[in-house]
């Protein structure tokens, strides 16, 4: 079967996309590719000359290092670093806005993140820098939320006589009457949670996924583009893909 | 002490959305609407917004 891509849609910056004939072990190389392998930016090391407010050192540079840094993947290679200074008096909150980058591209994606509060004549001054590195090493580095599911297809069998007890069951509503059947009105929003089969005093409900279908799930979290993660992390695959194959032939050489 | 920047399970950045969160429910806006506009989705991450204690306030009395 031929692979078939289509985009369900985008909520912010949450995309769905259907994707047909592919299996499982392939998405989820590329899902765990993205993962793990592809590079963007987080803070990393920190150098605190101030700090009078109530929280720990140690409780800070944990918050620092989990802001997700606007990620400018052309022109940052991974080991690289950006210089970031975070310097601010009370009283006050200080936000994830006051964070200055000496490269005017890279930035906080989200400037209102509140950080520390101060009070009066409390003081923050800290030095960061931003290193470009893989989800391999922490969380914190990798540069989108993905995640799948194979299409669920819901559908009565025989012995169903249309009482609606699954419809009125359903938590999503996404069932309907169609020529005397219960099908899935809208496949993309149901949850696979069994509510439906469960009402059925009949047992004519079937839950099946359909093979070879799935629902991708795709939330860029630093800033890049879905087409950019998705490209760079098959990059990797097969460059991986490419060092083994090297490998081998060396083991056939031998 | 202040809301957790990422959420705990899945990483996704919330604490962008705190403030806004907690104006609307201040306005008494039902928690489930809120977090629905807002983009909340998954459950781990509604936790992470409506579990919420700000202590920050009353650690700070305790330091001059």
């Amino acid at each position: 079967m031929a692979l078939r891509i289509k985009k369900i849609d985008e909520k912010g910056n949450v995309s769905r996309y259907l994707i047909k004939g592919i299996t499982t072990p392939l998405l989820n190389a590329i899902r765990r590719s993205v993962i793990q392998h592809v590079p963007c930016l987080a803070i990393d090391k920190i150098t605190i000359y101030e700090n009078d407010s109530v929280m720990f050192d140690e409780f800070l540079g944990h918050r620092l290092a989990m802001l997700p840094v606007k990620t400018d993947a052309k022109s940052y290679k991974k080991g690289d670093r950006v210089k970031m200074v975070l310097q601010k008096e009370g009283p006050g909150m200080v936000y994830s806005k006051d964070i200055k980058c000496t490269d005017p591209k890279i930035e906080i994606v989200d400037k209102k993140i509140p950080i520390v509060k101060l009070k009066k004549d409390q003081k923050l001054k800290i030095e960061m820098q931003a290193i470009m590195q893989s989800g391999k090493e922490h969380s914190k580095w990798q540069p989108a939320i993905i995640s799948y599911q194979e299409l669920p297809n819901v559908y009565s069998e025989k012995n169903c006589n249309q009482c609606r007890e699954c419809i009125d069951a359903c938590p999503k509503s996404v069932l309907e009457i169609k020529a005397k059947k219960v099908v899935l009105k809208e496949p993309f929003e149901c949850i696979l949670c069994g509510a439906c089969r469960d009402a059925c005093e009949r047992d004519a409900l079937a839950i099946d996924v359909e093979k070879g279908s799935f629902l991708l799930y795709i939330e860029p979290v630093a800033g890049m583009p879905v087409n950019e993660v998705i490209n760079m992390a098959i990059a990797e695959l097969q460059d991986k893909n490419k060092q083994f194959a090297k490998l081998l032939q060396k083991v056939k050489g031998g | 002490m202040l809301i957790p920047i990422r959420c705990f399970s899945c990483g996704k950045q919330l604490a962008g959305l705190y403030e806004q969160f907690k104006q609307r429910i201040e306005k008494g806006e039902k928690p489930e609407k809120a977090l629905d506009e807002l983009g909340v989705k998954r459950y781990c991450c509604r936790r992470m917004l409506f579990t919420q204690a700000d202590l920050i306030d009353e650690i700070m009395q305790y330091k001059s």
